[in-house]
């Protein structure tokens, strides 16, 4: 696999050049800052920009244009990461090996289309689809407590911290929806074209040459210049723990704690943390798991995941009606045993057995590999190999040395029960 | 070994049934590649469906309780030893998960170190059954959290309660997981029944695909099931259901605390009024129906979706032996209309020649787009054993012959009239 990064100063290719896929994968990332009101429009976007363009007038036609193109794959996502929002956008095509000569070039030309030819008149998107994407986003923003895994992460965020951006609801906001017009959403598009960043990925088995010209000629970005920020959330101030507790109508509990990572390093937070988050929580041999589920039949579902960026640890699962509580004591203690010390060396090297098998996993998909080169372009984490080297050489006592850095912020518990609670 | 082109994609399978009967499919990356991921699939043609049947060893017919072979899917992960299967695979950084549908139970690894020993392990925990009165004990109360999760899922108790109202005799009427009460009837004893009954060599299969040897995994399987001393067993009798055409209940409404109507429907079908009796070439077509009449490329989405009548829909087709049942699923915001709209377009079904063989195109770019998957190879594999009991090796020739003359024959066959339809509302009032 070669790798090749260049700066055309609005924004940077970075080809990817490997003969492991048939297909040539192509990922457009644009970022800025995260700003809450925000939020709600780019996905508005997103989901607007999906249903055609000038070119294609309807979802149908769309839909049969990427049909006639060897079923072209165009999907869009949004997310937070730390400081930024997010929107990548991307295609995946059989190379023209498999196909016919110039039908990744005319995939190219519909994404480009989509991007920068949306349906537009008079400055403002087109009115039926806005209805459509109104209609179904205002449903989904209304139907979210349906979904309770979710729901409780959502309320378990904002009790541990309102309006801070680790709480920012990544579906977005009825109350921002209701402000949002077909005019100044254009207005919003426009800003997003001229001043995001942009890093434009391909990967396949390209010519290096031909490639960054047929980037160059199509899509024509010209972003003004800006100043980076960091990625990285300020840690939350540290508080006396708090308890939570909602009631909804429902079979099961759904437990959230997040937990504070108190000044940790840059090393520990790439290394020693994700083999604390293993044992803690990562997967079935866990503790959370083997504890919580496996000797306590409190639960089926139970788990930890580390947002590294925003300084905190979530821990989620579904607990047995009533026994919260009992979950929560159990994992209490394992958190003060981690913090102590008692962690057996037979559990530090699965979690990096665990690890290494997650780093030669990456290339069973262009999109991982995509993603590992995007976050050393974004967070200037080392590279896969380094990566490699550095976590087999964690040591126990820095894993212990993080345990003691790590708080529960945040108990919140939606609480099962027979009747419909206040929601 | 049977070596097997898979026409057009360059790909080889291998294809080996041992003396004791367990069929073993392989198939490999190319050489050149770097991936170092492996997949194992072994399964065992038993599953929810499967719940009346001469146990081993008896001759009278048995009834088991609902969700056992679930059950029996869990418990499977415990050794005598006390190291479970899970605590196993984390000491290579493996990943290992099982898989109960209503045919088949299958177990799953997946990693890219210590093959062998994974392999081994793999055939050695899913034919070492360790039960006792506590491990089952505490799995019910595992389970049950799992059948509260679901409970929890209103799209879930659409479907719970559907699948109750269009079957009358046939198994899938009851969710896979069972029910609390039949869950918790489950004992000990049960459940051996239930694992010698059907876990031998003879009625499973092993798929295994990505970075690996095909004649060292087929050396690892004979040693590993050699020791194991593993005998075929020819003769298992399961109880077979002829389904009524006509469904329990047409019509169910359920009160919960939902945002938007969730709809669930079933038009019930009988299989002996298709004109293809080949399943394999049946479900391609009528996979092709769901695609263009109900796919993002169909009129009927378009309209559904700028006439808001539904946020999210879901068509398809369901297999229950001798009968097919068309599925719908949808979020309603205007339920009246949505269903009046459906029948009128049931009613008239069309497809255009060009529209057919545009998709066929996309099928067959998909087909060569897999084949850079080793996990969904073997996916593909195994579903091709669990619905046909053998691998399809020419899907590509299956869907070039594809024609319009045959696809309206299939659309003319069918009946929408056996109908069952499950409203969940907020408000009973809202939309009548």
């Amino acid at each position: 696999m070669d790798y090749v990064k260049k700066e055309l100063g609005a924004y940077n290719i970075h080809i990817i050049k490997t003969k492991l896929y048939k297909t040539i994968t192509v990922k457009i990332f644009f970022r800025e800052e995260s700003l809450k009101e925000n939020i709600t429009k780019r996905n508005f976007l997103s989901r607007i920009m999906m249903l055609g363009s000038n070119d294609y007038k309807s979802k149908v036609d769309l839909t049969k244009a990427e049909q006639d193109l060897y079923a072209v794959n165009i999907s869009g996502t949004n997310r937070r990461i730390g400081n930024y929002l997010d929107t990548g956008l991307s295609l995946k095509v059989l190379n023209d090996k498999y196909t016919e000569k110039g039908n990744f070039e005319k995939s190219l030309d519909l994404l480009n289309s989509l991007i920068f030819n949306p349906k537009v008149t008079n400055e403002s998107f087109d009115e039926e689809d806005f209805n459509t994407v109104y209609e179904e986003y205002k449903t989904d923003l209304n139907s979210l407590v349906e979904d309770k895994m979710t729901y409780a992460l959502i309320k378990g965020l904002e009790a541990t911290a309102p309006n801070n951006v680790i709480s920012y609801r990544g579906i977005g906001y009825i109350e921002d929806l209701e402000k949002i017009t077909k005019e100044n959403l254009y207005t919003y598009y426009n800003h997003i074209i001229k001043h995001d960043f942009v890093d434009i990925f391909v990967l396949g088995d390209v010519d290096e040459e031909e490639i960054t010209n047929v980037i160059r000629n199509k899509f024509k970005i010209n972003t003004y210049k800006k100043q980076p920020i960091k990625a990285l959330v300020t840690p939350l101030k540290i508080t006396k723990s708090k308890i939570v507790k909602e009631n909804i109508k429902a079979e099961q509990d759904n437990l959230v704690i997040t937990l504070n990572l108190n000044n940790l390093t840059d090393y520990e937070r790439n290394y020693p943390l994700s083999l604390y988050n293993a044992i803690l929580g990562g997967g079935t041999e866990s503790l959370l798991f083997s504890e919580v589920r496996e000797k306590n039949s409190l639960a089926y579902t139970i788990s930890s995941s580390p947002n590294k960026l925003d300084n905190l640890i979530i821990i989620r699962g579904g607990i047995t009606k009533g026994k919260s509580m009992e979950a929560v004591n159990i994992i209490k203690k394992i958190l003060k045993d981690l913090a102590s010390g008692k962690i057996d060396d037979d559990k530090v090297n699965k979690a990096k057995e665990y690890y290494t098998s997650a780093i030669d996993d990456i290339i069973e998909s262009p999109f991982q590999i995509i993603e590992s080169y995007y976050m050393i372009e974004l967070l200037g984490v080392d590279d896969i190999e380094t990566k490699r080297k550095k976590m087999l050489k964690v040591t126990k006592d820095e894993i212990i040395s993080v345990a003691k850095k790590i708080k529960i912020n945040t108990v919140y518990i939606l609480e099962g029960s027979d009747n419909n609670g206040e929601n | 070994m049977e070596k097997i082109e898979l026409k057009n994609v360059d790909k080889t399978i291998y294809r080996e049934v041992l003396d004791n009967g367990l069929e073993i499919i392989i198939i490999p990356n190319e050489k050149i590649s770097k991936k170092k991921n492996y997949y194992l699939n072994y399964g065992t043609y038993y599953g929810a469906a499967i719940n009346e049947f001469i146990p081993k060893g008896k001759t009278k017919m048995t009834s088991f309780p609902k969700g056992i072979a679930h059950f029996l899917e869990h418990k499977m992960f415990e050794t005598e030893s006390g190291e479970t299967a899970f605590e196993f695979y984390a000491k290579s950084g493996s990943y290992v998960n099982a898989f109960t549908s209503y045919k088949t139970t299958c177990y799953v690894v997946t990693g890219n170190k210590k093959l062998k020993e994974n392999l081994e392990y793999l055939l050695t925990f899913v034919n070492r059954p360790y039960f006792t009165k506590e491990n089952v004990i505490k799995e019910q109360g595992i389970i049950s959290e799992e059948a509260a999760m679901n409970d929890d899922i209103p799209d879930y108790v659409a479907f719970k309660t559907i699948s109750k109202n269009l079957y009358k005799l046939s198994p899938y009427n009851t969710p896979i997981l069972g029910t609390i009460d039949s869950i918790k009837s489950i004992t000990k004893e049960d459940l051996y029944t239930c694992y010698n009954t059907f876990y031998h060599p003879s009625n499973m299969f092993l798929v295994v695909g990505g970075a690996v040897d095909p004649d060292e995994i087929i050396k690892i399987t004979i040693d590993t099931l050699t020791r194991l001393n593993l005998e075929p067993d020819n003769c298992i009798k399961v109880k077979h259901y002829k389904e009524p055409l006509k469904v329990v209940k047409e019509y169910e409404e359920l009160m919960l605390p939902v945002k938007t109507d969730k709809l669930a429907l079933g038009f019930k079908m009988d299989r002996a009024n298709f004109p293809i009796k080949n399943k394999v070439i049946l479900n391609l077509y009528l996979n092709m129906i769901t695609s263009l009449c109900f796919g993002a490329s169909s009129n009927f989405r378009e309209m559904i979706r700028k006439r808001h009548l539904v946020n999210r829909s879901g068509y398809y087709f369901q297999d229950v032996d001798n009968i097919i049942t068309f599925m719908v699923e949808a979020d309603s915001l205007n339920t009246p209309v949505y269903l009046k709209e459906l029948e009128n377009y049931l009613a008239n079904l069309k497809i255009e020649e060009e529209d057919l063989e545009r998709l066929k195109k996309v099928w067959v770019s998909s087909e060569v787009i897999k084949t850079d998957y080793a996990d969904s190879i073997v996916d593909a594999v195994v579903d091709d054993l669990i619905n046909y009991h053998k691998v399809i090796t020419n899907y590509i020739d299956l869907i070039k012959n594809m024609n319009i003359t045959t696809m309206n024959k299939v659309l003319k066959s069918l009946d929408f009239s056996n109908k069952a339809v499950v409203k969940i509302t907020n408000n009973s009032l809202q939309n009548d």
